[in-house]
């Protein structure tokens, strides 16, 4: 496997690195988005790994920073919709350019997840995605598990007084909740571009694995879920999820990186053939 | 150039050829080092634990399994230091630092406060960085 430099955008300021297969010939591209405002090399160098073990599956995957993340300086006077549409219109010109048209799979963490549903949703060449805690629509059955599980454990029986202060804090305004502002500032895709990104992967035959760590609890308890509930016709045959909530978002752990690493490989090696088969349609 | 451990690494180089040493919020010792990695692995492992309780599981449903650094690589780091005995001043060295108490290291012959005092994260999930921060080590590194 060689790892080369790649660049993209006006005067060729968009920075990232392609890592290619010992059979470049059929081999179908692979584009790992930044998760949140971390570079290219993504959280515990997870985008990298995931690189360097999809190149040695036999596909052409490239890590890189979208405009304003790790080396690629920020665009003035665009919203994040705009400049990373702007992005995949360099990227994809580029890639073309260097490979030709190939099939393209698009993998993201978390916002990373949230851009490659917005490009899925528009650009017919991405025909697969590897989703890692994308926000999942909840199922009819959601809110009742969700309780269930919270009766059933002892954890949240003890912790009820601290929850409530926390609670009652949070509603006062004199505690902020962390989480819900890390998730304010997150660009996910509308309702429409969830439904056009997952009805073209239906459509087209696509292939779709998604990842739920612990992070996804508040939207995901369920394995299966996130099919049931977008139900769209089709997509249960395409899309794998994994539920994972032993996990942790950003996957800190060792052992955690290892199995998404080797678990994305397995799919990426099941899926080979049909990524190379024909042009992209 | 070093940041945090590097600077110890950078000052393992010692050549005369090496005309200055930029160091950013330098650790002192490789033993300070590992003693951070070790904190660093406790709170990511209580983390975990949390995690177990808030799914309703045992902590060993986990696999709560990180990396392992190997005691001969341990030794090693743990010998490294950053300064010279005592009394030796190395005028190559400058520091640039988020920690304001250590303006009063006389070791360090030039060492400029950015501004900010911050808490180093006890982890790796790419660290962002004020501005100012940054605009200090580039003035050091250009002076």
């Amino acid at each position: 496997m060689n790892e080369e430099v790649f660049r993209f955008g006006e005067n060729d300021l968009g920075f990232g690195i392609v890592a290619l297969p010992e059979e470049l010939e059929r081999a179908p591209l692979i584009i790992i988005f930044n998760a949140g405002l971390i570079h290219r090399e993504g959280p515990y160098r997870l985008n990298t790994l995931l690189c360097r073990a999809m190149a040695g599956i036999g596909y052409i995957a490239v890590r890189l920073d979208l405009s304003g993340k790790g080396d690629s300086p920020a665009r003035e006077g665009l919203s994040n919709r705009e400049s990373v549409s702007l992005d995949w219109k360099y990227i994809k010109q580029k890639l073309t350019m260097q490979f030709g048209e190939r099939k393209i799979i698009l993998i993201g963490l978390c916002s990373g997840a949230d851009n490659a549903i917005k490009i899925a949703a528009e650009d017919k060449l991405v025909q697969g995605l590897v989703l890692l805690d994308a926000v999942s629509p909840k199922d009819k059955d959601f809110a009742r598990r969700e309780l269930m599980n919270k009766l059933g454990n002892i954890h949240k029986w003890i912790n009820l007084p601290f929850t409530i202060v926390k609670r009652i804090g949070q509603s006062l305004g004199v505690k902020r909740d962390v989480y819900e502002q890390m998730a304010s500032m997150r660009d996910e895709p509308t309702i429409q571009d969830v439904e056009n990104c997952f009805q073209h992967m239906a459509a087209c035959n696509g292939r779709v694995l998604a990842v739920f760590t612990s992070q996804a609890i508040p939207c995901y308890n369920q394995q299966g879920q996130f099919v049931r509930a977008l139900n769209i016709s089709g997509l249960e045959r395409c899309c794998e999820e994994i539920y994972w909530p032993q996990a942790e978002h950003l996957y800190p752990v060792q052992i955690h990186r290892d199995q998404l690493v080797r678990d994305v490989s397995a799919w990426g090696k099941l899926n080979l053939e049909h990524f190379q088969s024909g042009a992209a349609s | 150039m070093g940041v945090r451990f590097g600077a110890v690494l950078a000052r393992q180089c010692d050549h005369p050829a090496v005309s200055r040493f930029v160091l950013w919020d330098p650790i002192a010792t490789g033993k300070e080092y590992v003693e951070w990695l070790a904190y660093i692995d406790a709170e990511l492992k209580d983390r975990h634990r949390s995690l177990a309780r808030e799914i309703n599981q045992s902590f060993e449903n986990i696999h709560y399994e990180n990396f392992d650094l190997g005691e001969k690589l341990i030794h090693g780091i743990e010998r490294l230091t950053l300064n010279k005995p005592h009394g030796h001043v190395d005028y190559r060295v400058s520091v640039v630092t988020t920690d304001k108490s250590s303006l009063d290291n006389h070791e360090y012959t030039e060492c400029e406060f950015t501004g900010f005092e911050y808490r180093w994260p006890s982890y790796h999930e790419g660290n962002l960085h004020p501005r100012p921060v940054l605009e200090t080590i580039a003035k050091m590194v250009l002076k």
